[in-house]
């Protein structure tokens, strides 16, 4: 992929990943994924610095559903598959910033698909991710 | 009294177009058909029985056309006819395309005036759904004929006349799919860009000019490709209405042969229009942003 294409085009992306617009914020994280399948190595940089904070905000917003949700967790897959190194991170990063909002701005269920999908796209962290969540789960004695 | 007969017939067509195929479906379900000894179908659906008035029926309707002295008024109405014929029974008149033709001949090469320019549009729509519903043996050597007239039609000043022409091209070059070393798509190709470059040519005209070349590009690529390429300069221009162009540039970026370069150059132009102003028409920008990413890589992977 020509860099200087890339160069104008991920800046213009950008300005569409927020929540003014679902649906052409679906879009724009469609064509992120496909840029990161297409050309991995040009492109993750990129958008690791541009875009993936916003997304980390779109993806816990309740306004996140049904194809935008898809498009979203299409982006984690192809993500993680341009660089398995980020997995981890990007678990991290999106558990973190959950619990820190007001009740009613965050879908924890879309958390939680978000997290399945970077374990599916890399598998290898899937015991350390199991281990950590799995302390949170209480075990109520049967009355 | 003959009008209002075509008439009747027009609306019994449309009829047939939406129930006759229903009469079909529900022998299929368990109604036991009566046969004949010889064990062919003897129940007569409403397409079968059509089907076998068509060759009587267009005789009839051409030979009263063709007359030059049939007024206006009739030879729009039997154009009518034979176009909605075709909508139920695609192909249904290859047997008379030398009629066809001449009468569409001597028709089109009349120029348009206010009062003959309905009959023009009528004849065209006729034409393209003739072409675009019948195998190319069936007129390939009646094309000498038609194509210079058509061509004509192409440089009309009226714009209804022009685009019509334009969309009987288009249907053509569907149909002849791949067209090779023909004459005339040397003149389509001309007659496009002259459109394409003129800044006060009607939206109807230019949208069914940047068709064409989508058309071109997908049908005769062999020709445009020898080309400058100044054709895509007036197709993707950064003001006005761009609905079209990027529907022709995902058309094209999606079926076509192209360069890299050509890729490159679309990129940057749709790039560009997601910084315009206003949500119209921009999902349909991402589509085609994501069918040339996608073609980008293969451009690149070829060389």
């Amino acid at each position: 992929m020509p860099a200087d294409l890339l160069r104008i085009l991920i800046p213009q992306l950008k300005s569409y990943v927020s929540t003014t617009d679902i649906s052409l914020q679906s879009h724009a994280l469609s064509l992120f994924a496909l840029l990161l399948q297409l050309s991995p190595k040009s492109t993750f940089p990129e958008v690791e610095r541009e875009v993936l904070t916003d997304v980390y905000g779109i993806s816990c917003s309740p306004l996140t559903s049904g194809a935008a949700l898809d498009s979203v967790l299409a982006f984690f897959a192809a993500l993680v598959e341009a660089d398995f190194q980020i997995a981890t991170h990007v678990v991290s990063s999106l558990t973190r910033n959950a619990p820190e909002k007001p009740k009613g701005d965050v879908s924890f269920p879309n958390v939680a698909k978000c997290v399945a999908q970077v374990v599916k796209s890399h598998q290898v962290i899937a015991a350390g991710v199991i281990a950590e969540f799995s302390k949170n789960l209480k075990v109520f004695p049967c009355q | 009294m003959r009008l209002e007969v075509w008439a009747t017939y027009v609306t019994l067509l449309t009829q047939t177009r939406l129930y006759g195929a229903g009469s079909q479906s529900r022998d299929s379900v368990g109604v036991k058909r009566k046969r004949t000894p010889d064990g062919s179908d003897s129940e007569e659906t409403a397409y079968s029985l059509l089907q076998s008035q068509v060759p009587a029926l267009a005789k009839a309707l051409l030979n009263q056309l063709k007359s030059p002295r049939t007024p206006s008024g009739t030879l729009q109405a039997g154009f009518g006819l034979l176009h909605t014929l075709l909508q139920v029974l695609p192909g249904s008149l290859s047997g008379q395309t030398g009629l066809i033709v001449s009468i569409s001949k001597t028709i089109l090469s009349q120029p348009p005036s206010t009062s003959n320019s309905t009959l023009h549009i009528s004849c065209l729509q006729f034409t393209s759904s003739f072409f675009a519903s019948h195998p190319p043996p069936t007129f390939a050597n009646s094309l000498p004929v038609l194509t210079p007239v058509l061509v004509k039609n192409l440089g009309e000043k009226h714009p209804r006349v022009a685009s019509e022409a334009f969309k009987a091209f288009s249907a053509l070059l569907g149909t002849l799919k791949p067209v090779k070393s023909q004459d005339w798509v040397e003149l389509v190709y001309q007659e496009a860009i002259a459109r394409l470059g003129n800044h006060v040519t009607d939206a109807e005209v230019r949208s069914c000019a940047e068709d064409i070349i989508g058309d071109l590009w997908i049908n005769a690529s062999d020709t445009v490709q020898a080309k400058d390429g100044q054709e895509w300069e007036h197709v993707c221009r950064a003001t006005g209405r761009t609905e079209g162009a990027v529907k022709v540039v995902t058309r094209v970026a999606r079926e076509a042969d192209v360069t890299e370069q050509w890729v490159n150059g679309c990129v940057d132009w749709a790039t560009k229009l997601l910084t315009k102003n206003g949500r119209t028409g921009k999902a349909e920008v991402f589509e085609c942003l994501s069918v040339l990413l996608s073609r980008c890589v293969l451009c690149i992977v070829q060389l």
